[in-house]
């Protein structure tokens, strides 16, 4: 399974491979440049000092001396001038020196076999246990010539070292990879935690305590998911209640066409009889017809929420295309439809802005009285556009006015009960203006009429 | 006699406008797809057409875009969605006028009639004054100033035929057998009512003219400039 563990312990072991390798290199980077050099320094004033000692000493045994040295921690190879050679110490990995660096120190001229050993990437010269790595000087006893190589015996010397830092090395690796996993585990806890919360979720219930309290990422992201959940109680609830409102408002037409369809399979009706019935029946179609298509209108707001589209709008032609589209039934109803529209233009979204229009005037249309009239007015205010719509109809009172815009609101009393209506038209209308970042007001006088005031800045920002 | 070209899949609709059309007087041909209205428009002289966007074969988009090709003739697009979207595509292919589904027939008609006018009548030749109010007949608006009137249509006759003969007395009979037609039932009152609304909605905004009544007779139109 691939989990959060297996990546961090898989992680942490690569972080800690690279960066041993280049740690290896800079480290091998400082030992050629700084470190060789002195070592080599160092070594030959070993050399030198052995040399001094046997020319001053011609009655100690070379070989003892050399053998005894070799013994507390030095590698030495010995050419005498006829070509005698032997070893002392530890055996070389590789015994191959050229012929002319013994002649060179035969001749008196030091080599430096550490300094010059060759620079490579990934191998340190300072173990490598080869002849060729090592000081050379002039070795003069009992009148004998040689050349004496030497070098330090790393294997001898370091062998406990390299168990000390074996060890030290591995337990590194060992703890970092249990640790990683102890402290992932709480790492994850939280994001298990929250893990549950959204399956508690999925099954509907919302009331899900996290006891998160960290303050980093995780803690955020756990304060934000218990407002994301807050916010989807708040939803469900509005969303039950609303669907009992529609319900209820598709129920009562339903019930009035059954009640009158049955009323019509009567035998003795009178044509009279028969067009009122036929006239109800009618009426509710309308009212359901308008509850749905509202109901669409409603959805697609919530949806479009964060797809609003502001463009350019010729705001102008979008009233006189909205008038003719309303002045049929507007005189039919015996109104009188009256407007002033000036040149306007505003970023807006079109389809909105059409649907603000829309309910305000059918509105105006259905709470209006024969002979009445509607009065539109559009124009320029600064960098605002403010549009009234005013009508001579049946007014309301501060009670009712102040209610209007809640959804499924509707005036209940004597005047209205003859007016179809869902109760969500004004409801649209102020989400669509709250959108566009206007504010509608509303002016009304019981019995006079109603004005409906838009303001809608011109330009959105971006 | 005035041929219209319907075309709807619906076939009740198709029906119901056909109908209607017919009962109006018109003469009407129906088609139920947009390839049919096609080639009914080549073979034959239509005058008007009332086509529906959502069609088989070619939407009522295309075959106004088609139809505009070879003929100027009035369209009206019926739209089943309220989308802004589809009346700017209904203006762009070409269309005059287009209403939503469902629509009432009555409106329907009071489109027609008024396409069909204003093909027929130069808009400029179709303004009457009076004082600063100006009729314009074929889009049945009233301009006073900034201000446009739109007025119940039998309010708009009466003014339009008063002030097509301004300082002439009419009798309410005679109002009515002009404005309401014959066949017209009810009593004179009614022209009373109309006259009152008149007289309201443009109280405080005409000047130099006024509908007076003529004692013993019943209106005129007064014009003092």
């Amino acid at each position: 399974m691939k989990t959060l563990y297996t990546k961090f312990v898989a992680l942490t072991a690569c972080i800690m491979v690279v960066s041993s390798l280049i740690a290896f290199v800079l480290a091998n980077g400082y030992y050629q440049q700084k470190l060789k050099p002195e070592n080599d320094e160092k070594n030959m004033r070993i050399a030198q000092s052995i040399a001094e000692f046997t020319s001053l000493h011609p009655d100690i045994s070379l070989d003892e001396y050399l053998e005894n040295l070799s013994e507390i921690g030095y590698q030495f190879y010995i050419v005498e001038d006829n070509g005698n050679e032997r070893f002392f110490g530890s055996a070389f990995r590789d015994t191959t020196i050229s012929k002319q660096a013994i002649d060179d120190v035969l001749a008196g001229k030091p080599y430096h076999g550490i300094r010059d050993f060759p620079q490579q990437t990934f191998v340190t010269g300072f173990f490598a246990n080869e002849l060729s790595n090592t000081v050379g000087v002039k070795l003069s006893h009992d009148q004998h010539q040689y050349a004496l190589f030497l070098r330090p015996d790393i294997k001898l010397l370091f062998n406990e070292m390299h168990g000390l830092f074996g060890v030290m090395f591995a337990a590194a690796i060992l703890l970092s990879i249990l640790f990683v996993f102890i402290s992932t585990y709480y790492l994850v806890k939280p994001i298990r935690k929250l893990t549950r919360a959204t399956h508690v979720i999925a099954e509907g219930k919302f009331d899900v305590p996290l006891d998160v309290t960290t303050k980093d990422e995780i803690g955020q992201l756990a304060t934000s998911f218990s407002y994301m959940t807050a916010q989807l109680a708040k939803m469900e609830d509005v969303r039950r209640e609303f669907i009992s409102n529609v319900s209820h408002d598709i129920q009562s037409p339903l019930s009035s066409i059954k009640g009158y369809t049955n009323l019509l399979a009567k035998d003795t009706l009178t044509n009279e009889d028969k067009k009122v019935y036929i006239d109800v029946i009618n009426s509710e179609i309308q009212r359901l017809s308008n509850l749905t298509q509202q109901l669409l209108q409603l959805t697609s707001i919530d949806q479009m929420q964060h797809l609003v589209k502001f463009e350019k709008v010729d705001f102008t032609a979008l009233l006189h295309e909205m008038l003719h589209q309303h002045r049929w039934k507007i005189g039919q109803a015996g109104i009188m439809l009256r407007s002033q529209i000036e040149d306007i233009e505003l970023e807006a979204d079109a389809v909105m802005l059409g649907t603000i229009v829309d309910n305000l005037l059918t509105n105006a249309t259905k709470y209006n009285r024969d002979g009445g009239s509607i009065e539109v007015i559009a124009t320029n205010d600064g960098d605002k556009v403010r549009l009234e719509v005013k009508d001579s109809g049946i007014g309301m009172t501060d009670e009712q006015r102040q209610q209007i815009f809640k959804r499924f609101y509707r005036a209940d009393d004597a005047r209205t009960q003859t007016i179809s209506g869902s109760g969500l038209g004004l409801s649209i209308v102020e989400s669509m203006v709250q959108l566009h970042n206007g504010i509608i007001t509303v002016d009304s006088t019981l019995h006079r009429g109603t004005m409906f005031t838009v303001l809608l800045p011109k330009k959105q920002a971006k | 006699m005035v041929t219209i070209l319907v075309a709807d899949d619906d076939v009740h609709i198709l029906e119901l406008v056909s109908l209607t059309l017919r009962d109006a007087g018109y003469d009407v041909l129906t088609a139920k797809d947009g390839m049919e209205a096609l080639s009914i428009a080549k073979k034959q002289v239509i005058d008007a057409a009332v086509l529906d966007v959502m069609m088989p074969f070619m939407d009522g988009f295309e075959l106004t875009k088609e139809l505009r090709k070879n003929i100027d003739l009035p369209i009206i697009l019926l739209t089943a969605k309220n989308q802004i979207n589809d009346k700017a595509k209904g203006y762009e292919s070409g269309t005059d006028d287009y209403l939503v589904k469902p629509f009432d027939v009555q409106e329907l008609l009071f489109r027609l009639k008024a396409l069909l006018r204003r093909y027929h009548v130069q808009e400029d030749s179709d303004v009457l004054k009076a004082g600063n109010l100006m009729i314009y007949t074929a889009s049945f608006k009233v301009v006073v100033g900034n201000e446009t009137f739109f007025l119940p249509p039998k309010e708009f006759e009466l003014l339009r035929f008063l002030v097509a003969n301004k300082r002439q007395a009419f009798t309410r009979e005679q109002l009515i057998e002009h404005v309401w037609g014959l066949d017209f039932v009810g009593d004179t009152r009614t022209v009373d009512v109309h006259v009152k609304r008149l007289r309201e909605h443009f109280r405080d905004l005409v000047e130099d003219i006024e509908i007076k009544t003529v004692r013993g007779v019943g209106y005129m139109l007064e014009v003092y400039a």
